[in-house]
């Protein structure tokens, strides 16, 4: 499970870490905004620029951020050929094979492919410098004001966090549960897809019957530990907000102001 | 003084398993109880009707005098902790220092004292280094202790413990036992202890034998665990010296009932002496 790294987060000492997660998810979700108004040329390079310096300054392998981009090649090779099949406007770049290829095929992709590289850089630093738990704090408090309309924010919170807790046990359980299915021979390696399938079907019965026992059990243990949802609790974990952290939130409203008026002059 | 009062408990999970039938017994305060019986007598379920997890169908539950009720029932769970069996389980934050804290934030404690407490307590059940550790770093005797320390955290006066110790290995199991020892020791904690450990048994004040939902018998470790048939007639374990005394006595040796290694050692060797 070495490769499950996209969402992984990296105990590092940056200041970027030492953010309050309120206001690294509300610039992740500016930055994101800001990625989607279409600025040009101008505003892609201004965003590249931010977007590197942040992963750097979190002290981040840029390359490791990069290369989360693999899976995505043969996505955008695809995207490539649709644009130059359909998108027939701006110079003639050049002819191949009696097929005009036009700049702007060209630019949309390489857009496209900006943008996506931008977000994965933007959400990895943001898992990558925040603990799961403050993660669901800052969720949490975001999530409060839509207690009018009766969005159960904490109950939400509570649910990410027994989910992320249980993560590396349940994969844990995974392992045994094919080990001991392998002991009986069952192969989810290797045979026909029906095979696969009786195999894959081996491994998900048993781990769902144990995943309902331990959800009972764990209900259970809730409960008996004063645990009772919609009541009022205290929370350990305080949240401060700095004088850095209302820096960065009004920075990132700055930026979306210059790239509409940079869509705007453009 | 009666600390726990249950009389003529009834319940069933559905309309086949009646798994506890009108089942009375008591608890003295500051006393060690233990409650042994085959898988599916009801000790768990007898457990969970205590702290009020499950709801009585019928009889009467008393916890420090006061009626377990729904509107009593967060003044009892403030005095009853439990620790279930699966240490995995129970773990609910994401590491130590959280999952002690799970318990204080439902009490809300406030959270500038908290750091004492969990400190004070992970100190006791000897986890202060682990305090960052997730679950998956640490073992199932150190969860389980983690597991002690949320309960006690909360300052209850009674704490349950259902087979806490039966997923662990030998050294796990060693570790918990003496330190539930030690803890009825040092505070007037009163504890209620079901397991299948029969050396447990013996050290403790008072036994409860649970057969098919029901109690079969209850009284001094020493007066129960001499009744050698029946406890193999419903699939208990006796203790090794008991074992012992039994075959001795079929070879025709007068020998007193033992419970402990040590006093049969002893006796043994008066006889040999007298000889
Ligand atoms: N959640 C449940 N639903 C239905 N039956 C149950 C449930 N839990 C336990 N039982 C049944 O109730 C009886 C008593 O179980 P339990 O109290 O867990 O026994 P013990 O802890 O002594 O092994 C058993 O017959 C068991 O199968
Ligand atoms: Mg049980």
């Amino acid at each position: 499970m070495a490769s499950f790294t996209l969402g992984k987060y990296l105990p590092y000492n940056s200041l970027i870490h030492k953010m309050d997660p309120r206001a690294k998810i509300i610039v992740m979700m500016l930055l994101l905004c800001a990625i989607f108004i279409p600025a040009g040329f101008i505003g892609y390079g201004i965003l590249v620029v931010i977007v590197t310096s942040i992963v750097l300054v979190s002290k981040l392998n840029l390359k490791f951020v990069v290369n989360s981009m693999k899976p995505m090649m043969f996505m955008l090779v695809f995207l490539l050929i649709i644009n130059i099949l359909v998108i027939k406007t701006g110079p003639i770049l050049f002819s191949l094979f009696s097929l005009d290829i036009y700049l702007d095929a060209i630019m949309q992709t390489f857009y496209i492919a900006i943008r996506l590289l931008l977000m994965i850089m933007i959400t990895t630093c943001l898992t990558a410098t925040t603990k799961p738990l403050e993660l669901t704090l800052g969720i949490e408090d975001l999530l409060k004001p839509l207690k009018v309309v009766k969005v159960p924010a904490h109950e939400i919170a509570m649910m990410i966090s027994i989910a992320l807790r249980f993560i590396p046990t349940l994969i844990e359980e995974t392992e045994r549960i094919m080990k001991a299915q392998a002991s009986r021979g069952v192969d989810l390696q290797e045979g026909k897809i029906k095979e696969k399938i009786g195999g894959i079907l081996s491994l998900i019965v048993p781990l769902f019957v144990s995943s309902f026992q331990r959800a009972e059990e764990l209900a259970f243990a809730m409960e008996a530990r004063g645990y009772s949802p919609g009541e009022i609790r205290t929370r350990y974990k305080q949240l401060h907000m700095k004088y850095g952290d209302y820096l960065a939130i009004v920075f990132g409203v700055l930026l979306n102001i210059v790239m509409l008026t940079l869509s705007m002059v453009f | 003084m009666k600390i726990i009062d249950a009389k003529n408990i009834d319940f069933s999970y559905d309309e086949i398993t009646h798994a506890v039938k009108s089942v009375s017994f008591s608890v003295e305060r500051g006393s060690y109880t233990t409650i042994i019986g085959h898988n599916g007598s009801g000790k768990s379920t007898i457990a969970k009707l205590l702290i009020g997890l499950l709801p009585c169908d019928s009889g009467s539950i008393h916890i420090d005098g006061l009626e377990l009720s729904l509107s009593n029932l967060a003044k009892i769970r403030n005095k009853v902790g439990i620790v279930f069996q699966n240490p995995d389980n129970q773990f609910i934050g994401a590491t130590v220092r959280d999952d002690i804290a799970f318990g204080l934030e439902n009490h809300r404690i406030d959270s500038n004292l908290m750091d004492d407490i969990i400190n004070e307590f992970a100190i006791k059940v000897n986890m202060f280094e682990y305090l960052d550790s997730e679950p998956t770093k640490l073992s199932g005797g150190q969860k389980q202790r983690v597991a002690i320390a949320g309960a006690l955290a909360m300052n209850p006066e009674i704490i349950i413990f259902d087979e806490s110790t039966s997923m662990l290995d030998p050294q796990g199991k060693n570790e918990i036992n003496n330190f539930i020892q030690e803890l009825h020791k040092e505070k007037d904690l009163t504890i209620l202890s079901i397991t299948h450990d029969i050396e447990e048994v013996c050290k403790s004040d008072n036994v409860i034998v649970m057969f098919e939902g029901k109690i079969l018998m209850e009284g001094k470790p020493c007066d129960i665990l001499n009744q050698t048939e029946k406890l193999v007639a419903c699939n208990l374990d006796i203790p090794f010296a008991q074992k012992v005394v039994n075959e001795l006595r079929l070879k025709g040796i007068s020998i007193s009932d033992n419970l402990t290694l040590e006093s049969l050692v002893s006796e043994i060797c008066l006889l040999s002496l007298k000889k």
